[in-house]
């Protein structure tokens, strides 16, 4: 098998774009990319698109945006874990010997204005606010988890967003948890500020082999070294009908499959991109991903754990540094790929391995680990 | 008062139960499940309100965790709730019993 590398990656900003112009945004996501890797379209053997909204054009109108070299172009979609899916596919293409140099592209905007939450109604699910306002209330009920440690996760993660040029809400001062709780409530707990604000968007990767990583580059290598990718089985908590996911077990699950892939532990971990579309989502993965115990979370969280500094005052990793799907936002398609744009950020910086996780409707949960040479 | 009856399925070798019915177990074995109903009393496991409308998990005394409407100001986490109607898609709304 072939390792898998991540030359360069590309996004353009997440925000409300409007219907119609995704080929306009996956190109340009595609072009920065590329740019990044220093890389033209006539360098890539093959593409592979992710878009979560029906209505979203098919990846192929992207890729004939930027050539005509008769590449093959795969479609993938898969809710709101798509963008990792993508990479997922491109990683397996790679590492088989497929292709040598994958392009991939996130992208959301569909051609018609449809709310992508009345989609999700009309496959059968509640509103997805609904089904993570039960994960939240249960977890006060046992845990004595208070709104303000929601409200304290969430102005963490506007905060990030405040340094990042693509995050769709990008808060001109400080963002405290009076301001938070005082948004206009949506579901009990969750106030607007604690919700994904969706949206539109694009983001993209260029990964290659090792022998095809770019001649001229001047990144320090980024390995995708482990990307696992799951679905529910079967439990007595499992619910069948209405609820956007499964029983949070998978997150943990997948996630150790995919750290055991890359051969490294939690305590190797340095930064984490997670689902937290809702805001008990995030505080939820501290512990199912491995990095906190049940009963000492809140109090970590009330110390400042997981945000600016984590690694070095309490040994554990940031979490959601570029904002967050609350806050950078959470377009579908693209989501993932931003993940991936972020670790990339972080790992050619001082940073040594990060996480990327997503869950999808339905649902699966897709895992990946990235670790700089 | 009476409680509803759910239409639910089962495996007939594990003896799991799914509440709304599934044709096939879960185990992939394409084994057929068994049709039958299950009473619409549980325990609430966990209760919010979105656009004015209670909606809640209920984990039924069958075994299965479903996520359901519930009448108003069923909120208490922990108590027992029932159904006593089930309307034509097979869906109840629950409340404290």
């Amino acid at each position: 098998m072939n390792d898998v590398l991540i030359a360069g990656v590309g996004m353009v900003p997440f925000g409300n774009h409007g219907p119609g112009v995704g080929v306009r945004l996956g190109r340009d996501a595609a072009l920065a990319a590329l740019e990044d890797a220093g890389l033209s379209y006539r360098d890539i053997d093959a593409v592979v698109v992710g878009t979560a909204h029906p209505l979203s054009p098919r990846g192929i109108f992207i890729a004939k945006e930027l050539g005509l070299t008769g590449v093959p172009v795969q479609h993938v979609t898969n809710a709101s874990a798509t963008g990792l899916a993508a990479v997922h596919a491109a990683r397996q293409a790679i590492r088989c010997g497929d292709a040598r140099r994958v392009l991939v592209i996130g992208m959301d905007s569909p051609q018609k204005a449809v709310p992508v939450e009345e989609l999700i109604v009309a496959e059968g699910n509640f509103p997805p606010v609904v089904s993570f306002a039960l994960w939240a209330k249960r977890r006060m009920h046992e845990r004595g988890t208070t709104r303000e440690h929601l409200a304290m996760i969430t102005a963490k993660n506007w905060n990030y967003a405040r340094g990042n040029p693509f995050a769709a809400r990008r808060a001109p001062e400080e963002v405290g948890i009076e301001r938070v709780l005082g948004s206009r409530m949506i579901a009990d707990p969750f106030t607007s500020m604690m919700c994904t604000p969706w949206g539109e968007g694009a983001a993209a990767a260029v990964l290659c082999s090792e022998e095809a990583w770019p001649a001229g580059s001047a990144h320090p290598r980024v390995r995708l070294a482990g990307s696992a990718f799951g679905s529910d089985a079967y439990s007595r908590e499992l619910i069948l009908e209405g609820a956007i996911v499964g029983p949070p077990e998978l997150s943990r699950v997948t996630t150790a499959a995919a750290l055991a892939q890359a051969g490294r532990s939690v305590r190797d971990v340095d930064v984490v991109q997670v689902h937290d579309a809702f805001a008990v989502e995030e505080l939820m993965y501290y512990e199912l991903l491995g990095f906190s115990e049940p009963g000492a979370t809140e109090a970590l969280v009330e110390q400042g754990a997981f945000g600016p500094g984590s690694r070095e005052r309490f040994g554990l990793p940031e979490f959601s540094t570029d904002g967050g799907l609350l806050a950078r936002g959470h377009p579908g398609g693209p989501t993932g790929l931003a993940q991936i744009w972020e670790t990339v950020r972080r790992l050619r910086g001082r940073d040594r391995v990060g996480v990327c996780h997503l869950l999808g409707a339905g649902s699966v949960c897709v895992v990946q680990v990235l670790v700089r040479d | 008062m009476p409680v509803a009856q759910l239409p639910a399925s089962r495996d007939p070798v594990s003896g799991q139960i799914y509440v709304p019915p599934r044709r096939f177990v879960a185990d992939g074995s394409l084994r057929e499940a068994e049709a039958l109903a299950v009473p619409a009393a549980g325990v609430l496991f966990s209760a919010t309100t979105f656009n004015g409308q209670a909606c809640g998990i209920v984990d039924l005394d069958c075994g299965a965790r479903i996520q359901t409407l519930l009448e108003a100001g069923t909120d208490r986490i922990g108590a027992r709730v029932a159904a006593q109607a089930v309307d034509e898609q097979g869906h109840a709304r629950f409340a404290h019993e």
